[in-house]
């Protein structure tokens, strides 16, 4: 070891005008490498924050109008695969459906009544985010507006028939003591005080009319199963990612596949403020990659300059090395020496590139704030590497023990 | 005496499929210690090629090479690299001295890998340059030697490490007559001092002052 380091800082003293310019065009790279990384760092930052606010914030990405049978709304089907897609895991989807329904009756002038009664099937993350309140499994919710509709329903079910004019959209709903019943399933159900709860946002209508089924331990929506008469209006699917360690933007992933599903047909708003926010996060990953394709060309176009200039100072020495082989050297050994050799002048170029690189930022207008991180360090330093290695691998290769005299040949 | 090299059925070839050629057919040859051996032969008869082999710069396609009882056959690099820095002495045509190492530098260079302290490899040095009669050049660069005085240096460098061995290729080639004969008479005293000598010539004269020759024509011995 002692006689390799010796060899090592001799070749170092000998060849010095040469490592000098080597370390000089390293440090140049390794400056403004480390100016492109700092504008990727400020704009990985930007994009970090944009995607912390898009974590926090629930965006309303998508409300469908339009009947089922025409393939306008969200299908529960297309809701359920795309809640269990792997790869849209990090998003947490808060989806309900909306079905129409009306109660009406006519006994007299002074007696006629009609009521809106519309139904839900609402996962539970929807649910909590709309009302806040525990969601008991199995449980219908029923606003107080539709609870009096489904008592007087009720009460006049029995006397239908005597009655001028009665009619309910939708399918048969009613209760009886503490039991809901659709068309023949029994729930147990809760009504809910309107007061201090939230309404629907656009097209969906105040909490008080609606009843409110739950959609997780359905297997099949019952109005989607066999009714004639679809009444479907709204699907309503909004998103919050479930942190803000997401590789990309899966919200624009999932509406690309509903307005596949859609027949591309509906009608389809997406939020201004996420479209806005999308925007902001597609510039920043683009400058990011921008100045990471900067960063490497420069780091590249150094590294190949000094390859070269080493190469050729190897390729000087390849009769040097052919005769220690002879003495007793190893061609293993010669490599080890040469990669030393030229990492220490890369490492050394690259370091003071790295110290001194607020001196660069003025050729590229650099404005923001200095600082260095370990990712691009480490970059330099094996940069450093791989041209060293490169420069050796390609100077020396082809010296082997079995052409070693070959080799001393050629040079005589 | 005993033996120092022993080569049974040696065979090397180049080059693959048609261009494959075949530089030796299965050499045999037995070399006692302290022997000085002439190789001789026309040029590309295959007598660099068996030198090369000896000294554990080249390899054998196949037959085997055994160096003081040592199977050479099976070594692996580091460990080939070892015999040829402990057991042989190289001494080329074109002298293969480093031009960027000083005449003492360039002596020194297998008591480097012989992980010889610096002041030991020093002392060396001086010595056998002394010995060589070039000690006041110790600091010349080989641009500034002459032929003769570039060989001398190389013996001196083949001498470094006590080898037993010395290989000798064409040593006096690139030599005047006066210079060639006072290289091969320092290659004699060495010799008498119990050091096996292998040298490929293709001088007669030179030839006829070895203990012994083999003539190698088209890679056999005859």
């Amino acid at each position: 070891m002692g006689y390799s380091i010796r060899k090592i800082v001799r070749n170092l003293c000998d060849n010095w005008l040469l490592y000098l310019v080597i370390a000089a065009l390293f440090m140049l790279g390794a400056g403004l490498f480390s100016v492109c990384m700092n504008y990727r760092m400020t704009s990985r930052e930007l994009l970090w924050e944009s995607k912390q606010k898009s974590a926090e914030r629930l965006y309303v990405a998508v409300e469908l109008n339009g009947q089922s049978r025409q393939g306008y709304s969200i299908s529960y089907d297309t809701y359920v695969r795309l809640r269990s897609d792997e790869q849209y895991q990090d998003l947490e989807m808060l989806f309900a459906e909306q079905f129409y329904g009306g109660f009406g009756y006519y006994r007299s002038e002074e007696d006629a009544m009609m009521r809106n009664l519309n139904t839900y099937f609402m996962n539970d993350a929807l649910f909590e985010e709309l009302y806040h309140l525990p969601r008991k499994d199995g449980v219908v919710y029923v606003g107080k507006e539709a609870y009096d509709t489904l008592t007087i329903v009720s009460g006049m079910r029995e006397i239908k028939d005597e009655l001028p004019y009665f009619n309910m959209t939708g399918e048969e709903m009613y209760i009886e003591g503490d039991v809901l019943f659709v068309e023949g399933e029994a729930y147990p159900y809760e009504v809910v005080e309107d007061a201090g709860l939230p309404v629907f946002e656009d097209y969906m209508e105040s909490m008080t009319y609606a009843v409110i089924f739950p959609l997780e331990n359905v297997h099949e929506i019952p109005y989607e199963k066999d009714s004639e008469d679809d009444n479907r209006h709204y699907s309503r699917l909004s998103y919050r990612y479930r942190n803000a360690d997401y590789r990309e933007d899966l919200i624009a992933g999932q509406l690309q596949e509903i307005n596949h599903a859609t027949s591309s047909t509906g009608y389809f708003t997406v939020q201004d403020e996420y479209k806005e926010l999308k925007r902001q996060m597609d510039d920043y990953q683009w400058d990011m990659d921008r100045w990471m394709l900067a960063a490497v060309s420069i780091l590249l176009l150094a590294g190949v300059g000094c390859m070269g200039a080493m190469f050729l100072l190897l390729n000087k020495r390849r009769h040097l090395i052919a005769v220690s082989i002879a003495y007793g050297s190893t061609i293993r050994r010669e490599i080890f020496e040469a990669v030393a050799e030229n990492l220490i002048v890369l490492l050394l170029g690259g370091g003071i590139g790295i110290a001194i690189w607020p001196l660069f930022r003025k050729i590229i207008l650099y404005q923001g704030e200095l600082r260095m991180n370990v990712t691009a360090i480490g970059i330099l330093a094996a940069a450093a590497l791989v041209f060293s290695t490169g420069s050796v691998l390609a100077g020396i290769h082809e010296i082997k023990v079995q052409n070693v005299a070959a080799a001393l040949k050629e040079d005589a | 005496m005993s033996v120092m090299i022993r080569m049974e059925d040696v065979v090397k070839t180049y080059g693959k499929g048609g261009s494959r050629t075949e530089a030796l057919k299965g050499i045999s040859l037995t070399i006692e210690k302290g022997e000085f051996i002439a190789v001789t032969g026309a040029s590309g008869c295959g007598k660099s090629t068996l030198l090369n082999i000896m000294g554990g710069m080249d390899r054998q396609t196949s037959g085997v090479y055994e160096y003081d009882g040592m199977p050479v056959t099976g070594f692996k690099e580091k460990e080939l690299a070892e015999f040829r820095n402990r057991n042989i002495g190289f001494v080329f045509q074109a002298f293969h001295l480093a031009k960027e190492l000083t005449a003492a530098e360039n002596v020194a260079l297998p008591l480097g890998y012989a992980k010889v302290g610096a002041r030991e490899r020093k002392k060396r040095a001086m010595e056998l340059l002394d010995r060589v009669g070039l000690s006041e050049k110790y600091k010349a660069h080989p641009s500034k030697l002459s032929g003769g005085e570039m060989q001398r240096v190389a013996v001196a460098r083949a001498l470094a490490n006590h080898p037993q061995t010395l290989l000798a290729d064409e040593p006096t080639g690139n030599l005047d007559h006066e210079n060639g004969r006072a290289i091969m008479k320092l290659l004699r005293e060495i010799n008498e001092e119990g050091m096996t000598i292998v040298m490929v010539t293709h001088d007669r004269e030179l030839a006829e002052l070895a203990d012994r020759k083999i003539c190698i024509v088209d890679g056999n011995i005859i």
